[in-house]
């Protein structure tokens, strides 16, 4: 065999370089190796899906589970439907309750946005909005009982000093607007604490990426459309390293009259708040920033939210109103790479 | 000029160039076949209920999965909730899915419908609304 004759001469040098240069394409593809292992599962009055990025299975598995048990945990501090909760204590109580050191500081965090946003965002909105049920079956509650309910609410009525929670007037406290936001910070940490690089935290609604996905692409976040039967989107942001949350009227609302009743109330009044808007996504570097401005952006409406988002560094935001025309703040394009779905704009 | 020591120990023939070319095409083709592989896998329907998984099947399989509160359509390769006893119907409003990462929630009945699967190059990783 001529053929092979010939070879022989200069195989050796050939296939040294041949094998240098698969190893070099192995070695590339080798940090997508990393075994992906995600976990769905309903806590906190929502679902959660973690994803994580790890060597194994197993140990990927393990620190799922612990995440999950981390979840429950807050819950049973945060619950408002939970009895023996911090925070249905607290609402039970008269006067000063001792609370965990997590409650106080996620309460502290609440009433910190409360103060920020002088009261437009108040986590002591729960007697008004426990009176609400927003779902298909709702209906308005009566007239006095949300003008009785108004009279309690009203952040200055809480004072949260070394782990122990004090109110004036019988406030009681809804950590709807900023627990999520908190929670999944902490599980960030948590993630983190055991060695998880890459990681995307979604409880419900609330998204926090921990790092890129292991073959160095950004996560990408599907930015539903409100209100659509067939799932389309308004665009998809590649995010690395940092959080995403939306408040929006779709998930939670029932409709009376020709008007969607939805759970974002205005304090003022205690009625949700009717401003045109479909949803506010906020994004920002930590979860309970980006959710909290969420809250109060929605709630401020277009120009006011728009301009606190402008002001506020490290935070860019995406409004969607009912005709679905989107706003966007004035550096979230320099800040993400977002690609926008025209297909499911309407002009 | 005659440069003694820069002449190469050997010399590079046709012969192999050619594989040299053979095997670096090999290599190539078999990366971007791998990368393809993890890419695009085919999506599936996972449906837990109560946090156990009661159903999982491609989603080209047509299938009309009853459980106790709940009714789920699996139809050419898109999936909803046709059916909830309970009073919020969030679920059954919430439509249709057929991307991987979309999920459907029955919160008062504890049920989760998720497609599986990479996100791929023109899917998303998960989805907020």
């Amino acid at each position: 065999m001529a053929v092979f004759r010939k070879l022989s001469l200069h195989a050796g040098p050939a296939f040294l370089a041949c094998c240098l240069f698969a190893l070099l394409l192995y070695g590339c593809n080798g940090r997508s190796r990393q075994v992906r292992t995600s976990e769905t599962f309903l806590a906190l009055d929502t679902v959660i899906e973690i994803t994580v990025y790890g060597s194994d299975e197993g140990s990927n598995r393990e620190i799922l589970e612990g995440a999950k048990e981390l979840c429950q945990w807050y819950e049973e501090l945060f619950s408002i439907t939970i009895e023996t909760s911090d925070i249905s204590r607290f609402n039970a109580a008269a006067g000063p309750v001792q609370v965990d050191p997590h409650t106080a500081e996620v309460v502290e965090l609440g009433l910190h946005y409360s103060e920020a946003s002088r009261g437009v965002f108040d986590i002591t909105i729960a007697p008004v909005s426990s009176l609400w049920n927003f779902g298909e079956s709702g209906a308005i509650p009566p007239a006095e009982e949300i003008a009785a309910g108004l009279k309690l609410v009203g952040y200055r009525k809480v004072i949260a000093k070394d782990l122990i929670l004090d109110k004036q007037d019988g406030a009681q406290l809804d950590l709807g607007g900023i627990a999520k936001g908190y929670i999944a910070d902490k599980l960030g940490y948590y993630l983190r604490e055991n060695g998880v690089e890459n990681a995307l935290i979604n409880l419900g609604g609330n998204i926090l990426a921990l790092g890129r996905k292991p073959d160095n692409t950004p996560w990408t976040i599907g930015l539903e459309k409100p209100f659509a039967e067939n799932g389309d989107w308004i665009c998809r942001i590649a995010l690395s390293e940092g959080s995403i949350v939306t408040s929006g009227i779709s998930q939670r609302y029932f409709l009376q009259d020709g008007m969607i009743y939805h759970h974002l109330l205005d304090t003022a009044t205690g009625y949700p708040v009717q401003n045109g808007l479909y949803s506010v996504s906020i994004l920002s570097k930590t979860s309970v920033e980006a959710e909290a401005l969420s809250t109060t952006c929605f709630l401020l409406g277009l120009d006011a939210g728009m301009e606190l988002v402008n002001r506020t560094p490290g935070v860019e935001a995406v409004f969607v109103d009912s005709s679905y025309r989107i706003y966007q703040s004035e550096n979230l394009e320099t800040a993400y790479e977002i690609q926008w779905e025209k297909a499911s704009l309407s002009d | 000029m005659k440069s003694n020591g820069k002449r190469l120990p050997f010399q590079i023939k046709t012969i192999d160039l050619v594989v040299l070319c053979v095997v670096f095409a090999l290599c190539v083709g078999l990366y971007i076949f791998r990368s393809w592989g993890v890419q695009e896998p085919g999506r599936h329907v996972e449906i837990f209920e109560n946090g156990s998984l009661v159903y999982a099947a491609p989603v080209d399989e047509d299938q009309t999965v009853t459980l106790e509160g709940n009714t789920v359509v699996i139809f050419q390769s898109r999936v909803h909730m046709s059916r909830a006893d309970c009073p919020d119907q969030v679920c059954v409003n919430m439509g249709t899915i057929s991307r991987a990462n979309q999920l459907i929630t029955c919160l008062p009945n504890r049920v989760v419908v998720k497609l599986t699967g990479e996100s791929g190059r023109d899917g998303v990783d998960t989805v907020i609304r």
